[in-house]
């Protein structure tokens, strides 16, 4: 994490104030958010990631750093969800212990060091599924692909633009479709799970 | 740390953060999944500080329904029934011999102390 030497931390209270007094634009971009990283398909919904990051939040066992602003604390907070043991539904258990249990197919393998190595292996891995599963959806849709390399070089607001050639209106275009591909991701993989 | 794959969602996140596109009718959904979401965290809190104030009320009630004295007496009492002493006014069932129930005994004392104590109340 980007600290900037400042690890000094806001009372939960005050964390707390910052989630309910978020207008609808940053509601929607953590929802958004917490969709980006459902999306690998595995063990957890978008609204079990915001729950538990909520509950933790609010007992004061992941506190929101000065230095950072609210919505990227709390996404961040989500974020270590998906390599957090503690944190697996009972479901997600009887997968993993399944991935065990089998025969490994090669492309099972960073899902299998997931579940045995390090936090930093099974975050690796996590990343990687979810990048995979996006860049897989999103080939050949030449629009999409130059955002996301755009996005990766860390280009936000006027210099996207310009990389792309787009103006602010065809961007809100280009991001809406993007957030649609993540959505439609989730909500594929609950309908797998027979969530609803 | 340099790598490259756990910036890019990391990148992603930051640039999902980052839109500033006034909310219309197609977010409707991501609202209510957050509200959803927030509400379940609520309860699931609430539940828990109920669980934890009924767990301290108990412990408090455990604390102070025996005087020490009382677990003495009736651990005499106890020990009196067990040499077969008769005019101690307590049975003890056959397993009690056997050591199967020695890990009760605090509890079995506490309950005896009790019902001395309410007896004691009655008279």
């Amino acid at each position: 994490m980007d600290q900037g030497g400042d690890d000094r931390c806001h009372p939960v209270d005050d964390a707390l104030a910052a989630f309910h007094g978020l207008p609808d634009i940053d509601r929607r971009n953590l929802a958004n958010a917490a969709s980006v990283l459902a999306a690998r398909g595995t063990y957890v919904t978008r609204e079990e990631l915001i729950s538990e990051a909520y509950v933790r939040m609010a007992e004061g066992r992941r506190l929101w750093p000065i230095s950072q602003p609210f919505t990227a604390y709390f996404a961040g907070v989500m974020k270590s969800l998906l390599s957090d043991r503690m944190f697996l539904t009972d479901e997600g258990k009887v997968v993993r212990l399944k991935n065990k249990m089998s025969v490994v197919r090669p492309d099972d393998l960073p899902r299998v060091a997931a579940n045995d190595d390090s936090e930093d292996l099974r975050n690796k891995a996590l990343v990687e599924e979810i990048v995979s599963v996006l860049e897989t959806r999103i080939a050949g849709d030449e629009d999409l692909e130059l955002l996301w390399a755009g996005i990766q070089c860390d280009l936000r607001g006027k210099e996207l633009q310009e990389e792309l050639g787009v103006d602010v209106k065809q961007l809100a275009t280009l991001r809406t479709r993007l957030n649609r591909h993540i959505d439609k991701i989730c909500t594929e993989y609950r309908a797998k799970e027979g969530r609803s | 740390m340099g790598d490259s794959k756990k910036d890019a969602v990391d990148s992603l996140l930051e640039f999902i953060l980052a839109d500033d596109t006034p909310v219309g009718p197609e977010d409707a959904e991501s609202l209510l999944l957050l509200q959803k979401a927030t509400d379940d965290a609520e309860a699931r809190l609430a539940k828990a500080r109920l669980q934890r104030a009924r767990e301290g009320v108990f412990a408090a009630s455990m604390k102070q329904s025996v005087a020490p004295q009382g677990i003495e007496n009736a651990r005499k009492l106890y020990d009196r029934a067990k040499a077969g002493d008769l005019t101690a006014g307590l049975t003890l069932a056959a397993r009690f011999g056997d050591g199967s129930m020695d890990g009760d005994l605090d509890a079995i004392l506490e309950d005896l102390a009790e019902l001395e104590a309410d007896d004691d109340e009655e008279n």
